[in-house]
């Protein structure tokens, strides 16, 4: 799967979860982690066991792992 | 609460032994056994050596050296240079096994120059089943593992740890630098500074368990899970702390701090496992 399949998917993944206007892109060396911005009043909700199930299934669009940009997205 | 029959079977091994030599990073697994090696056999029996280098982190060098000075363990630092060995600097998956090898290696040469009659590690039963390459020239330089051996559990070290007094009872895990950089990433002095300056300064900011995972321009942060609440209520300071230390980005793993985390892109061959060893 390319990598533009991958973030296409991981964000309709959170798009299917509420979180509105969550963006996707790939990093690190071998573009294996999902780095996800979103607005800040989403944060509280991705921090607890909610956040891990959903990036659970960001993970399972093809990233080793799923982490959270620690500059928010305009809200 | 430690059975006594364990605690008696280590004092078994240690008394087999005689004299040693024990690999001490200053964690708790060391500095237990250390502390018992020296109640035990005796101060004029036991040597505690720290393989000084770029991959640890000088807190832990720190604690090695005040723990041994306040418990009358005998000490040593000796200077490793795994970082001159390619084959370590370009992060295999076994890259354990040529730090380790290094390290062991000095260190039986050095137990057999001052006539100590064997050489310790600090594994303990749970490593079992862990990604331990390490363990394979543990193996081949004969350094035996009497935690593990007596069954002891990290709880149980822990707890025994604080029977004696030892401030590391409850201090995190913290295994070398290197273990912040994903397999295949180039291991270099600047990288590790880079990943002890942001661990570092999130100790400041009151993080306990935690990583810096080294993605090249990028640090994942990874929390321990009771954590990340406050991660997110402090992200600005986290940011600028961990940017400070020369990264591009800055991002917080969702699924937080697990051991190992760098081995999950492993594929079953590449794991070496200790208590599978032949």
């Amino acid at each position: 799967m390319s990598g533009d399949a991958r973030v296409a998917l991981a964000e309709r993944v959170l798009a299917g979860h509420g979180v509105a206007g969550a963006t996707v892109d790939a990093e690190g060396p071998e573009r294996e982690i999902a780095a996800i911005r979103v607005p800040a009043e989403d944060w509280a909700r991705l921090m607890g066991p909610e956040g891990a199930r959903i990036a659970d299934e960001v993970k399972a669009a093809g990233f080793r792992y799923v982490a959270l940009d620690l500059l928010p997205a305009a809200g | 609460m430690v059975a006594e029959e364990k605690r008696e079977r280590l004092r078994e091994i240690l008394r087999e032994c005689g004299s040693v030599v024990v690999g001490y990073s200053g964690g708790v697994d060391s500095v237990f056994l250390a502390r018992v090696a020296v109640e035990t056999l005796g101060r004029e029996n036991v040597l505690a050596v720290t393989g000084k280098s770029d991959s640890i982190a000088s807190w832990m060098e720190d604690t090695a050296r005040d723990v041994a000075a306040a418990f009358g363990i005998p000490w040593l630092e000796v200077e490793t240079r795994e970082m001159d060995d390619p084959r370590y600097a370009a992060n295999p998956s076994n890259r354990c096994y040529f730090c380790k090898t290094e390290l062991w290696g000095r260190l039986t040469v050095l137990a057999a120059e001052r006539g100590y009659a064997a050489v310790l590690d600090g594994s303990n039963a749970d490593d079992v089943g862990d990604h331990r390459p390490g363990a394979v020239a543990a193996a081949e330089h004969a350094v035996r593992s009497p935690l593990l051996e007596a069954g002891l559990t990290k709880a149980e070290i822990r707890a025994w740890s604080r029977d004696l007094g030892l401030p590391t009872w409850d201090q995190p895990a913290a295994p070398c630098l290197a273990s912040r950089l994903p397999y295949g990433l180039a291991v270099t002095p600047a990288r590790l500074r880079q990943v002890e300056r942001a661990e570092s300064a999130l100790r400041s900011l009151g993080f306990r368990d935690f990583r810096v995972r080294h993605h090249d321009t990028v640090a994942r942060l990874e929390v321990h899970p009771g954590e990340l609440a406050r991660a997110a209520e402090l992200r600005d300071a986290v940011h600028d702390a961990v940017r400070r230390a020369g990264f591009r980005r800055v991002l917080l793993d969702l699924h937080g701090y697990r051991r190992g985390a760098l081995n999950e892109g492993l594929a079953a061959g590449q794991l070496v496992q200790l208590g599978s060893l032949a």
